[in-house]
């Protein structure tokens, strides 16, 4: 050690300590110095400290004051979740609540693949709770899917299971980690068939896709609400978190005035007949005469509104609204009773029929052949005589026909609104050529719908008043408030004295002389007419076939119900009375029944049918 | 007025006279805030955790508990260390850096890994020791005794240096060996502290920083990865599923907090979001449920905890529970400042815990230990006490260097 170095030593800091950023050792380590005072590093130690707390606390003031609201903005956002409530669609019921089309809440299981930690595990849980075989499971839950869906529709019951699983506290938790699910409603059909063809079905979105459903879709979907929360990673909800719920606001429920009893009636009939008379399909319709209610409206055969796409789409039809044809000899009522109406003859005036009659240069004939015929009008009704309904016809002129079919409801819509509703079809007089007139007043050159027709009967029924069909009764909010609808607009069509006589005269056709013998309800005056129309093909653009109908009332001498049936092509028997007859009878009486209509007696009316005293087969 | 002025002033100096300057003051302050530290701790633990606790074994209490079992045993270590007399104390200093050292190499040999690092040796069952954070508190001691030894009012630098210098680099070795820097550095942050406390020369600092900067440059160049940790907490919009994604999350739940909190166990963050919520983030779950008011009322309550050790070394006539005070209050210091500076995103993430605060028996039963060392020495500056200042103060020792 040299004093050279000893003397540097005061003034500066040394090369040693600088040198190599080393600790100093080794000889120059030996230079001496004062050492400073420990309680004034002391202090200074504090003062640093608290020089980087106040730093550190006027960041916490920064970040929890200033920018608090912000951050905390930003990451709620991140954590935020908002799902829709799907709203309750609307039920469709009948007169009586009983649901036609109803929802129920469903859920879909899901799984996310990345979360299940272990697939055998979680399958041999969730395989038993969900009904499915684990076997099956392994595979769905294995890879990397973040979502797959496991079961489809399950009932809310399933997933509450679920959830008890993994809440119960002997359970690990973790082995259903990554299974959720998706709540939503389809659409139920607790009676399958019945009323299928008014009600139709929902789409996979639940929306309405055919006849009432997607007619009163915005009616019966209601407003989905939506709920907002915090989730965790991993997709659990944080329940500190506030909540934000909007609650849906769930659909109205539509009460049809249709009376399912009746109409499950009135489907299996149709139904059976048109399987049985070998028909292409069969159409029945019921309505109460005062108010025009539809009680019931049937399309035979039906279909399953919850597997719509195992028939073809044109059986989904509600064909008594979207089926129009020509109504044949029920459409002699409305000549019948504008002859009658308009003074021209009496029930008992004289038509002489001749066995053909020549029109325009075209041969009119009746359905049986005969010779000349000494008939009453109410003989032409009773016998539905083509020549005598044209010769009456004849009486007043084509303009004068021509104004009572338009007030009866020919060639204008019903006022239903039902989807693919079709308004039939009436020439305008300016067109007419000259054997249109002839043709009209005997039921063709016409079309009409099976509701046309049955109101146009009612409206007979209902002393001369038409009454607009009603198929809709209410709608019933969630809330219970029930908003009746209006009731069905009415005119008049014929004098009272003219429907009281109409009605005396369609009780003929189920007598000995008619064409509708076997139509008759023990206990009740009935009226009616029979149709045996031609049936006008689209295809070839002819008539090819029949349509074979029967409409009939009761009481007759003071109608309550209308019921008409129809059956498109019979291959068999074709006539009117002796296939559709029997539907019409059996709808008849349990519509009676269920109005609960006291029975009149069936002492029947007598009336000539002939003007010389002969009897008619 | 000036009378009345005068006497209101000398009431306020009789109050704190009695609450601050009196000497058992500091004893009691160092006690108080520790047991509410360590009471809040717990309940945060207890919150912060509960989430992950009842996922992982379906008890909520899981974590809490063996929080709570932790602070039981560190207050039955701090019960007996403040009974241990300094002449105890400077007895085992010796012994307890040779046991230190043995574990350090033996934790090499036999270690379990966690994290990535090697520093845990199992003893069976739930039982684990972590040397390094061991190390700490030996260093302390055994630093504070050898340099109160070799004090002089003038000295030369190997009489300063060796064996303290050494002897902590070694150490600070071992722990880099097992893969633990954030413990390498707080290692070698106390000896700088102690080293600073006793008077050494302001240049032999510049010296260790080079040095620790060289250090730093080389374990970056090194390791890839924790170069880009390190620097993360500069990026003003991290990646959220990448390096400063915890950061970013301490920062929103302090923000959602606001300044009262959105209530104690409440925390959106602790449903997984934030990670190491009850341990290295805890402070801004209690950001978040207590707000603005519970993180001050953390830091003041820490400010105050080191105000009284501080104060200890100050007051102290002897140097021996000075650098053991200046040791502690250095180690505390330094957890405090990494672990919240990156809690709120101002300086890197290390890992480091909040003392007293977060979870981990192995950070927090020699952290109570060590504050119960200088409860014991604060206890005999009380003027009643019976025991005679320790005889380095009277004088140096007859001269042990050779």
């Amino acid at each position: 050690m040299s004093t050279a170095t000893r003397t540097r030593t005061p003034h500066s800091g040394g090369p040693a300590p600088s040198g190599n950023g080393a600790p100093p050792m080794g000889p120059p380590a030996r230079k001496p110095f004062r050492m400073a005072s420990s309680r004034r590093r002391i202090t200074w130690m504090f003062v640093v400290f608290a020089i980087v707390v106040s730093l550190f606390a006027a960041r916490l003031v920064e970040l929890q004051l200033l920018k608090g609201g912000e951050l905390a903005g930003e990451t709620l956002g991140k954590r935020l979740v908002t799902q829709d409530i799907p709203a309750v669609r609307g039920e469709i019921t009948d007169i009586n609540g009983v649901p036609l089309a109803t929802s129920i809440e469903v859920r879909h299981i899901t799984a996310d693949q990345t979360l299940v930690e272990d697939p055998q595990e979680t399958a041999a849980v969730l395989g038993p709770i969900i009904g499915m075989d684990p076997a099956v499971l392994v595979p769905e839950l294995t890879g990397e899917r973040r979502f797959i869906y496991l079961k489809k529709n399950t009932p809310p019951q399933i997933w509450r299971d679920i959830q008890a699983w993994r809440a119960a506290e002997d359970n690990d938790g973790k082995v259903l980690q990554g299974i959720f699910s998706e709540r939503l409603t389809i659409r139920d059909y607790p009676n399958k068939e019945l009323g299928a063809n008014l009600t139709g079905f929902t789409n996979a979105e639940g929306d309405g896709a055919c006849c009432l459903e997607s007619a009163l879709n915005d009616v019966l979907n209601g407003e989905p609400g939506s709920v907002s929360y915090e989730e965790a990673p991993g997709g659990n909800e944080i329940p500190a978190s506030d909540v934000q719920k909007v609650a849906p606001r769930p659909g109205t429920d539509v009460r049809l005035t249709i009376d399912a009893d009746l109409q499950a009636i009135a489907q299996r009939a149709i139904t059976k007949q048109a399987k049985a008379s070998n028909s292409d399909f069969g159409m029945v319709v019921a309505l109460h005469v005062p108010t025009g209610r539809i009680l019931a409206m049937a399309t035979g055969p039906s279909f399953d509104p919850e597997n719509p796409d195992k028939v073809e789409p044109g059986d989904w039809n509600n064909k008594p609204v979207t089926w129009a044809m020509e109504p044949g000899s029920t459409a002699k009522l409305m000549t019948i009773a504008a002859v009658l109406d308009q003074g021209a003859l009496k029930p008992k005036s004289s038509v002489v029929v001749p066995g053909t009659l020549l029109r325009g240069g075209k041969a009119f004939e009746d359905s049986h052949a005969h010779g000349t015929l000494q008939l009453t009008l109410a003989g032409v009704l009773a016998q539905s005589s083509n020549i005598g309904t044209i010769l009456a016809a004849e009486e007043i002129g084509g303009d004068r026909l021509y104004e009572y079919l338009r007030n009866f409801g020919v060639g204008s819509p019903t006022g239903l609104s039902f989807p693919g509703e079709q308004s039939g079809y009436l020439l305008d007089p300016a067109d007419w050529s000259e054997t249109t007139f002839p043709t009209l007043a005997f039921g063709q050159g016409m079309s009409m719908t099976a509701i046309q027709i049955a109101s146009m009967v009612a409206s007979i029924g209902n002393d001369g008043v038409y009454t607009s069909p009603k198929l809709i009764d209410s709608y019933v909010g969630a809330d219970g408030t029930v908003q009746q609808t209006a009731p069905g607009e009415q005119h008049r069509v014929l004098k009272e004295s003219t429907a009281k006589k109409m009605q005396k005269l369609m009780q003929l056709v189920l007598q000995e002389g008619g064409t509708a013998k076997n139509a008759a309800v023990p206990g009740y005056l009935v009226g009616g007419k029979t149709g045996t129309a031609q049936r006008y093909d689209e295809e070839c653009g002819c008539y090819s076939g029949y349509t074979a109908s029967f409409v009939g009332m009761a009481p007759a001498n003071d109608p309550e119900i209308v019921v008409g049936a129809w059956l498109d092509n019979p291959r068999g028997s074709y006539y009117g009375g002796a296939v559709a007859g029997p539907v019409v009878q059996q709808v008849l009486t349990a519509a009676l029944a269920s109005q609960g209509v006291p029975p009149t007696g069936d002492k029947p009316f007598k009336f000539p049918l002939t003007t010389d005293g002969s009897s008619l087969g | 007025m000036t009378q009345g002025r005068a006497v209101s002033n000398s009431e306020h100096h009789d109050w704190r006279d009695r609450l601050v300057k009196h000497p058992a003051s500091i004893y009691y302050l160092m006690l108080g805030s520790t047991i509410l530290l360590l009471l809040l701790g717990v309940l945060m633990v207890w919150s912060a955790s509960a989430i992950e606790s009842i996922r992982a074994t379906g008890n909520s209490y899981d974590i809490a508990s063996k929080q709570l079992m932790y602070a039981v045993v560190g207050l039955i270590g701090l019960w007996f260390a403040a009974r241990l007399s300094a002449g105890q104390l400077r007895s085992i200093a010796w012994p307890l850096l040779l046991v230190t050292l043995v574990l350090l190499v033996l934790v090499l040999v036999i270690g379990t890994e966690v994290y990535g690092s090697k520093n845990w040796i199992s003893l069976g069952g739930p039982f684990r020791l972590q040397p390094s954070e061991f190390a700490k508190i030996a260093l302390i001691i055994w630093g504070a005794h050898i340099l109160t030894r070799k004090w002089r009012p003038v000295m030369d630098w190997s009489l300063l240096l060796v064996p303290v210098l050494p002897t902590g680099m070694a150490l600070m070795l071992l722990v880099i060996m097992e893969g633990d820097f954030g413990n390498a550095m707080i290692i070698g942050v106390i000896m700088v502290g102690i080293f600073y406390a006793v008077g050494a020369p302001l240049r032999l600092f510049a010296a260790l920083g080079a040095a620790g900067a060289v250090g730093m440059i080389f374990v970056f160049q090194q390791f890839e990865y924790r170069r880009d940790r390190w620097l993360a907490f500069l990026d003003p919009n991290p990646d959220p599923l990448g390096i400063g994604y915890q950061a970013q999350q301490g920062t929103y739940a302090l923000g959602t907090g606001g300044p009262f909190g959105v209530g104690l166990g409440a925390s959106r963050e602790k449903w997984g979001n934030l990670p190491a919520a009850h341990t290295d983030f805890i402070l801004p779950v209690i950001g978040e449920e207590l707000g603005l008011v519970g993180t001050i009322g953390v830091l003041g309550l820490l400010l105050l905890l080191i105000w009284s050790i501080l104060r200890l070394a100050r007051e102290t006539p002897d140097r021996f529970t000075q650098l053991l005070a200046a040791g502690m209050a250095t180690w505390l210091i330094i957890q405090v400042v990494t672990n919240v500076g990156a809690a709120l995103k101002m300086l890197p993430i290390t890992g480091v815990t909040l003392p007293l605060v977060s979870y981990g028996g192995s950070s927090l039963i020699p952290m109570l230990v060590g504050i119960g060392l200088l409860l014991g020495r604060a206890r005999r500056l009380v003027p009643e006490s019976s025991e005679p200042p320790s005889v380095e103060v009277a004088g140096p020792r007859q001269a042990a260097s050779r």
